[in-house]
């Protein structure tokens, strides 16, 4: 269910980390376009993943200097490999890799040791699991299942499925969200995602769960597209760093710090959380380029949080820019995204207007009361990754107005 | 052209009332705002000639995005101020920047744009737009100080059809 810590975390951290990283292959996705040809080549990477340098303890520590509140990671992805020691099948880096243990205990544990959600992926689809089947997927298997078996496959498939299921949420304590993903290759009836809600409701009341599970999700899961409609109730709106969620040595394409924070700020203003994805290698290591990102993201973070953390959105058209609101509604916070040494308007009512400041610092900023509106003078020094945020205080709530 | 003549061709007026003494960008701000809601700009009287002049100049050197133009982006599709052509082909973006400076547009869906910069038409570095799954994704335009307008630098985006919002939540993708 919805929990109050969801709405207000504003970061988490995505972790695609599995076998692909040990080629760096597309996670998953390489094998699918032809499984005669290249499944087999896929999960031979198994016999590479050794995770010699996982350390999810400085993962820990450095998503939290990144002003991340919880993290999300990939403990079975549709490949069917589990990071987790599972009973129910023999494909998993603890019996068939070189690593040899559960990676997602220690994964738990350390981000409970730095005050982190636990958020754990699980994709409801298995494309190595052999009773798994879709139209899309095994189509002639799937028929036979479907019209001749009465559906045994797939019934055994969901067992297997609500069995792993329920490995990790009472092997690893408690477990604040679970994400996730593949829901779309079977009907929701087929899946019986309204018995699954149910199901996990009363397992787990306080784990929070994303959209991907048919139409029984706790909220919306927008991926890569920013949305420029606001979803309705909660949202996470997840994204990779590069242009690939796990690691894959050629993708260079990474997002400057600039662009990061930007995106960062314009999901704040519109209500929503970002959930930003990184891809370890596969020894556990994380890019050097992804990890610059994550602690420049903490510079920006941390300097302006009054903005980020315990705000509300805002939506009149007051400011060109982000912006959010104080519950109190006596402070506005402004996020310019143009490096400018001029004057900005805030279309507010000058006279209730006592001072602005610069967040970062809390240093006052100049400024010129006019009628329904103030100037308020920037200059370069004051951006962080070219995003400035100033706050405006004002004598009352402000909210009244609009 | 003097100032008074680019003022009247761009239905400007210099109002009899005073106000706050506004400076060159100011004005500009506040004439694409009035664009933008379709209203009449009026220049308080107690403006500094030097300044209504800059603005004046400015206007009439970028005149293209000045002409019959209209509303342009909501902030949640560009978080920055724009306007319009009438005929919805060109959008022209205002930067007020001095420093380098990343542009982002959000789920412009048509696929030729010519993107530069007014009132020449140098390029602009583009970046990558991802755009996976059902939007275009973010269009992003990295401006550098050498390149940039002291007053205000405009972006003009053409495309050969009128220009088509991505209008939606964001979505998971099923295809990879």
């Amino acid at each position: 269910m919805m929990q109050p810590w969801f709405q207000e975390a504003k970061l988490g951290i995505f972790i695609h980390y599995g076998i692909y990283s040990v080629k760096g292959t597309a996670e998953s996705w390489y094998f699918r376009s032809s499984y005669l040809t290249k499944y087999r080549p896929y999960m031979k990477q198994i016999k590479g993943f050794t995770a010699k340098n996982y350390d999810p303890e400085y993962w820990a520590k450095l998503f939290k200097e990144a002003g991340a509140k919880y993290a999300v990671l990939t403990t079975k992805h549709h490949d069917g490999v589990a990071l987790f020691d599972t009973k129910f099948s023999d494909l998993s880096v603890v019996k068939k890799s070189p690593a040899k243990r559960d990676l997602v205990a220690p994964y738990c544990d350390a981000l409970r040791n730095n005050d982190l959600k636990v958020g754990l992926y699980f994709t409801q689809c298995d494309w190595s699991a052999k009773d798994y089947t879709a139209k899309t997927w095994h189509p002639v298997k799937y028929f036979i299942d479907t019209y001749f078996l009465n559906k045994k496959h797939w019934k055994m498939f969901k067992q297997f499925h609500r069995s792993q299921l329920t490995e990790i949420l009472t092997n690893y304590g408690k477990i604040d969200l679970l994400w996730f993903d593949g829901d779309w290759e079977r009907s929701q009836a087929d899946w019986d995602m309204k018995g699954l809600k149910q199901w996990l409701t009363e397992k787990s009341p306080e784990t929070v769960i994303n959209s991907r599970i048919g139409s029984y999700g706790d909220y919306a899961t927008p991926e890569q597209q920013m949305p420029t409609v606001r979803p309705d109730g909660s949202w996470e709106y997840c994204m990779t760093i590069n242009n690939s969620w796990g690691y894959q040595p050629e993708d260079k394409n990474f997002k400057t710090p600039e662009q990061i924070v930007r995106i960062f700020s314009e999901i704040v203003s519109m209500g929503g959380n970002l959930l930003l994805d990184i891809g370890p290698k596969e020894d556990g290591t994380i890019l050097p380029e992804q990890e610059d990102v994550l602690r420049r993201l903490g510079e920006f973070s941390k300097a302006n949080e009054k903005a980020i953390w315990g705000t509300d959105t805002f939506d009149a058209d007051v400011f060109s820019g982000g912006k959010t609101i104080s519950r109190d509604g006596k402070t506005l916070y402004c996020f310019s995204y143009e490096t400018t040494n001029k004057t900005v308007p805030v279309f507010v009512p000058a006279d209730k207007v006592t001072d602005v400041t610069l967040t970062k610092n809390g240093n006052s900023l100049q400024f010129t009361k006019d009628e329904d509106k103030i100037w308020v003078k920037l200059s370069p020094e004051d951006y962080i990754y070219d995003t400035a945020v100033f706050s405006v205080n004002f004598s009352e709530d402000i909210r009244e107005e609009k | 052209m003097n100032t008074e003549k680019i003022l009247a061709s761009f239905s400007i007026e210099v109002s009899e009332k005073e106000g706050m003494a506004y400076t060159c960008d100011q004005m500009l701000r506040l004439f694409i705002r009035a664009k933008q809601k379709g209203e009449k700009f009026f220049i308080p009287a107690n403006c500094q000639k030097d300044e209504v002049d800059k603005f004046a100049e400015f206007i009439n050197k970028y005149y293209k995005a000045f002409t019959g133009t209209v509303k342009g982006l909501d902030n949640d599709w560009f978080a920055g101020e724009s306007l319009m052509s009438p005929d919805k082909k060109e959008l022209f973006l205002f930067v007020f920047a001095c420093d380098d400076t990343p542009v982002m547009v959000k789920g412009i869906k048509n696929k030729k744009k010519d993107i530069s910069l007014l009132p020449d038409g140098r390029s602009v570095a583009l970046g990558s737009s991802l755009g996976l799954g059902e939007g275009p994704g973010s269009l992003w335009m990295f401006l550098k100080k050498s390149e940039l307008d002291p007053l205000c630098t405009v972006i003009s985006i053409k495309c050969s059809d009128a220009i088509e919002l991505y209008k939606g939540t964001g979505a998971p993708i099923t295809q990879n």
